[in-house]
């Protein structure tokens, strides 16, 4: 109890609002706050949607009375769509309204006990989502998920196309010309050789890409069909990206196969050093547990009798190489079949038992869309995974077309990994960058591209989210925000329209729209307006592009913007 | 009144960051930087407990090496330990070589042992069994960590933000709960939240203020989302906890000399939270690199030297500072290893291991039963104490809690090796 005497002894601004004016003032006075601020910032509190009118500290002038304007404007303008998105929760009027109200006042501790369940009832599913109605917003979620976020060329182009042709445009991504990517990284001239070069090849890859579901699609396998630099260099990884490039939604018997072949997994699970005397059944394990079926539709027997169809799968001067001598061609059990198998073998064999195509239907969609999947999901699916005779392309087309997708369910459902935080922000913004600062961001946000925790890849989820990750996150952006690394140059006031009258009021217009799909609580606008008034009274007009960098950290630092 | 964090951010919601007036909330967080704040009213009278996990599977038998016994050496051929080489606790075991600092403090009485620790039904999967030691529940109904309920009985969690601390990248399972955000701390030159702007030379009191917005914006953002409790938790707990470690560090001075390891700069940290007050309850630091299926001779030999020395160091540090009087570090690792070793001088996934405890309030010696060389089961040793009979004394003993109501059973009796 004691501890909240702070509390007690100072009122809280929440009751002082309800004060006459004149008592209000006084005790702000007392508060050692300026008066010119105190009188804005009571009189926007007041006025439903008043716009406040900064005012210059240290002039002698009396304040000028804040504008009413004649109709409530929203603090954010009304959006340029043809679908204005609507607001999610209360409306601004509604805002104001408990700060005069007894119920503003402190109630006893209510400690948040349960993180909410993510996963309502199926039907909810169903319900199409109200701020997804907008194309915008549509689109701005899809490349989110299908991609690394949005510019505003992208918005350009994709609003043109609608969203159909985008999906169409985000999967049939070879007809896309990434010529541009190409160059940029061929001017870099980077060492593959050395992993923080490899690290910022790939997030380059990942900011400038035209094509990105397939940069996607290679975090998506890099996390699944996982191996680390730790294990077998840099250049073996760079290979192992580029293979998950080629195949990126290639048919899974055919990415397996490869991968199976690759010089960086036969180093990370140890295929290199089974051999018909000495089987290691490390792949054996892994290829079932963590890249098909699943733990629980296999046995032990089954495991070492897939590492002897492996035996002999081999490196030799850094490529793939069989060993006939190591191989073991006796016949094997595997699965309820019966035959002299090879590696490929198994691969088909697995790919044929209904819990791969339940488990590659899983992955794909808690990555893309929510996690926990409803069965029904799933069981679809994988349907299409089962005809479409292991097609990824047939999969993701499913996923991106659903209603499920688009469900209120889906938005904002998923924690941003650090690589999508990290490019996606230089992405969005339109910053000109050789990248190289961003793979130590990506680090200590908990994400070392090239080299997951572990052979089960990132956790993702919540585990994304922890006090340190969290601080770097916000500093991150503050770095970006704050143009304060020569190597991310950002200019906020190229993006805005040239005729605005007031810097900060047309970048609080702005970036939420371009990077939060407009889409604040009316809550979270009060906050940035509030602060804004705060910067306008102890600065004045002066400042204002600091004003506006300021702003932009905010709602970058905003939770939505950690959501994805 | 007792106000709630969100309530009152959200009550203050559309004032303007008060800059000369900063809510009760934030002065907690700063006045503890200064102060001992924390440490004025602790949740019930409990001492506190350090975790050191040995990520990978610790060789349990080549730790506390059963020296004396024969078939020890027929199994182990390739990799065991000499008898002339280890140090020996009694005319049974000794120490692996490496642990010379360990036994310096196994002498001064304050280490105990608890040999043979395992469960039914070992799984041999690094998660699995990882999940299992976390969660202390064999059937892992329980979503948050056997330490993380822990924290959940807890009143007045919000604001105590050190209660628990672990080191790293990564929140361990074994901490998380549901209600509260624990600091997870890399380093302390990055744990801080970051004002840049060049409107800082004009607003003296910037950086407060604009990390309040922040706040505000996490407290406003509409619950239901999936993290939106997550993030408004982890947000408040990263800021008033960089401020109270900030303050913590800057009047720290070590009181021993720690290995320029991973693990001596992580128990440093610490450290450092425990000497500054902070109210530390539970610490949390993981030493990776126990899975050791090949060459295992010199990789094992570094671990446990890093370990040793860096337990060491902590305990002379805490004990320099007059602080060691309430604080116990447990070991443990999610299972031993093979009893046979294999062709690559390494050994193979197995199951039992031994932990320990040590620290001022332990009783040092040997505590449970040695598993029986002679009686294997599938060439793994057969586990004689089960983890949670030590979670037990750790919840009973050493944190002042109902183990009952920890673990959801009352199976599991504490060992009385915690002085009273």
């Amino acid at each position: 109890m004691a501890k909240f005497s702070n509390a007690q002894k100072f009122p809280l601004l929440a009751q002082t609002l309800s004060m006459d004016r004149r008592a209000f003032l006084l005790r702000a006075g007392a508060m050692g706050l300026s008066l010119v601020a105190f009188e804005a910032l009571l009189a926007a509190c007041n006025t439903p949607n008043a716009s406040i009118t900064a005012t210059p500290i240290g002039s002698n002038t009396a304040p000028a009375a804040p504008q009413a304007t004649t109709t409530p404007t929203p603090v954010l303008a009304p959006t340029a769509t043809p679908n204005p998105i609507p607001q999610p929760t209360t409306t601004p009027t509604q805002v104001t309204q408990p700060i005069s109200t007894p119920t503003s006042i402190p109630q006893p501790t209510t400690t948040p006990t349960h993180v909410p369940s993510p996963t309502p009832t199926p039907i909810a599913i169903l319900q199409p989502s109200p701020i997804l109605s907008s194309e915008r917003v549509r689109i701005g979620h899809l490349l989110r998920r299908a991609g690394f976020g949005a510019r505003q060329e992208d918005y350009d182009k994709f609003l043109a196309m609608g969203l159909d042709a985008t999906v169409d445009y985000l999967l049939d991504y070879d007809s896309v010309d990434n010529s541009a990517l190409e160059s940029r990284l061929a001017s870099l001239d980077l060492d593959m050789e050395k992993g923080s070069q490899l690290k910022q090849w790939w997030l380059i890859r990942m900011i400038y890409t035209e094509r990105p579901l397939q940069e996607k699609m290679v975090l998506f396998w890099h996390g699944i069909l996982t191996s680390s630099y730790k294990k077998g260099g840099s250049l073996f990884m760079h290979v192992q990206n580029e293979l998950f490039r080629k195949h990126a939604l290639d048919n899974y018997d055919v990415l397996l196969k490869a991968v199976s072949r690759d010089p960086a997994m036969l180093n990370w699970l140890d295929s290199k050093r089974n051999k018909k005397r000495a089987p290691n059944e490390n792949y054996s394990r892994e290829l079932m547990e963590l890249f098909t079926m699943g733990i629980g539709h296999y046995t032990e027997e089954d495991v070492r009798e897939s590492a002897r169809a492996f035996t002999g799968w081999g490196l030799l001067k850094g490529e793939f190489r069989f060993n006939p001598k190591d191989h073991d061609n006796l016949s094997k059990r595997f699965l309820g079949k019966t035959g002299d198998f090879h590696g490929d073998d198994i691969v088909d064999i697995i790919l044929e038992h209904p819990a791969t195509g339940d488990f590659i239907a899983r992955e794909l969609f808690s990555f893309f869309a929510y996690d926990d999947p409803e069965p029904e999901i799933i069981q679809s699916l994988a349907a299409t995974f089962q005809t479409s005779k292991y097609s990824m392309k047939a999969v993701m087309r499913q996923i991106l077309t659903s209603p499920a997708f688009y469900s209120e369910k889906a938005y904002r459902a998923k924690i941003k990994s650090p690589s999508e935080l990290v490019a996606g922000t230089v992405r969005s913004l339109g910053i000109e960058t050789d990248g190289k600062p961003l793979s130590r961001w990506t680090e200590i946000m908990g994400q070392v591209l090239f080299a997951p925790p572990d052979v089960s890849g990132w956790d993702g989820g919540e585990t994304w989210i922890n006090s340190t990750t969290l601080l770097q996150r916000l500093n991150f952006v503050n770095l970006i925000s704050a143009n304060s690394n020569k190597r991310l140059p950002f200019d906020p006031v190229k993006l805005l329209p040239q005729d605005s009258p007031s810097l900060t009021e047309a970048g609080l217009e702005y970036f939420p729209k371009l990077l939060l799909d407009e889409n604040m609580a009316p809550e979270e606008q009060q906050v940035l307006q509030a602060y804004l008034t705060t910067l306008d009274a102890r600065v004045g007009s002066l400042m204002n592009n600091e004003k506006l960098k300021s702003l932009i950290y905010l709602v970058m630092a905003s939770p939505e913007f950690q959501l994805a | 009144m007792l106000v709630s964090r969100r309530q009152f951010l959200k009550s203050s919601m559309l004032v303007a960051p008060s800059f000369a007036f900063m809510p009760a909330i934030f002065k907690r967080a700063v006045a503890a930087a200064t102060t001992e704040t924390f440490n004025s009213s602790p949740a019930s009278p409990s001492g506190t407990l350090v975790i050191v996990q040995m990520a990978g599977g610790n060789d349990g038998l080549n730790t506390v090496v059963p020296y004396n016994d024969d078939r020890y050496y027929d199994l182990r051929g390739n990799i065991a330990l000499a008898q002339k080489d280890v140090l020996p606790l009694n005319n049974e075991v000794g120490f692996h070589p490496a642990m010379a600092k360990l036994k310096e403090l196994w002498d001064e009485d304050i280490l105990a042992i608890v040999e043979g620790v395992g469960y039914p039904n070992p799984s041999f999967s690094h998660f699995e069994s990882m999940d299992i030691w976390q969660s202390a529940d064999l059937n892992r109904n329980y979503k948050d960590g056997w330490l993380g309920r822990y924290f959940d009985s807890l009143q007045q969690t919000q604001s105590h933000p050190f209660q628990g601390m672990a080191v790293g990248k990564k929140l361990p399972p074994s901490l998380r709960s549901s209600k509260v955000s624990i600091p997870t701390v890399e380093s302390v030159d990055q744990y801080r939240l970051n004002s840049i702007s060049l409107l800082k030379k004009h607003v003296p009191d910037y950086a407060e203020a604009r990390a309040e917005a922040v706040l505000k914006l996490f407290a406003a953002s509409p619950r239901g989302a999936p993290y939106s409790v997550l993030l408004d938790n982890t947000v408040e707990a990263a800021y008033q906890s960089s401020l109270a470690l900030q303050g913590a560090h800057a009047t720290y001075k070590p009181g021993a000399i720690y290995p320029e390891t991973k693990l001596g700069k992580a128990l440093k940290l610490v450290a450092e939270a425990i000497i500054g007050d902070l109210g530390v309850k539970v610490g949390h630091v993981s030493i990776g690199g126990f899975d050791t299926h090949a060459d295992q001779p010199e990789e094992h030999a570094d671990l446990l030297r890093s370990l040793s020395e860096a337990m060491a160091a902590f305990y002379q540090d805490l004990k320099a500072h007059g602080k060691d009087k309430d604080v116990t570090i447990m070991t443990w690792s999610e299972f031993g290893r093979r009893v046979t070793s294999n062709a690559s001088d390494g050994t193979d996934h197995g199951t039992a291991g031994p932990m320990f405890l040590l620290g001022t309030p332990v009783k040092g010696g040997l505590y449970g039963e040695r598993p029986d060389l002679r009686d294997l089961g599938n060439n793994n040793l057969r586990f004689t104490t089960d983890f949670r009979s030590v979670y037990a004394t750790v919840f009973e003993q050493i944190l002042g809690v109902p183990a009952e109501a920890m673990l959801g059973t009352s199976e599991y009796k504490p060992l009385s090796l915690i002085t009273g």
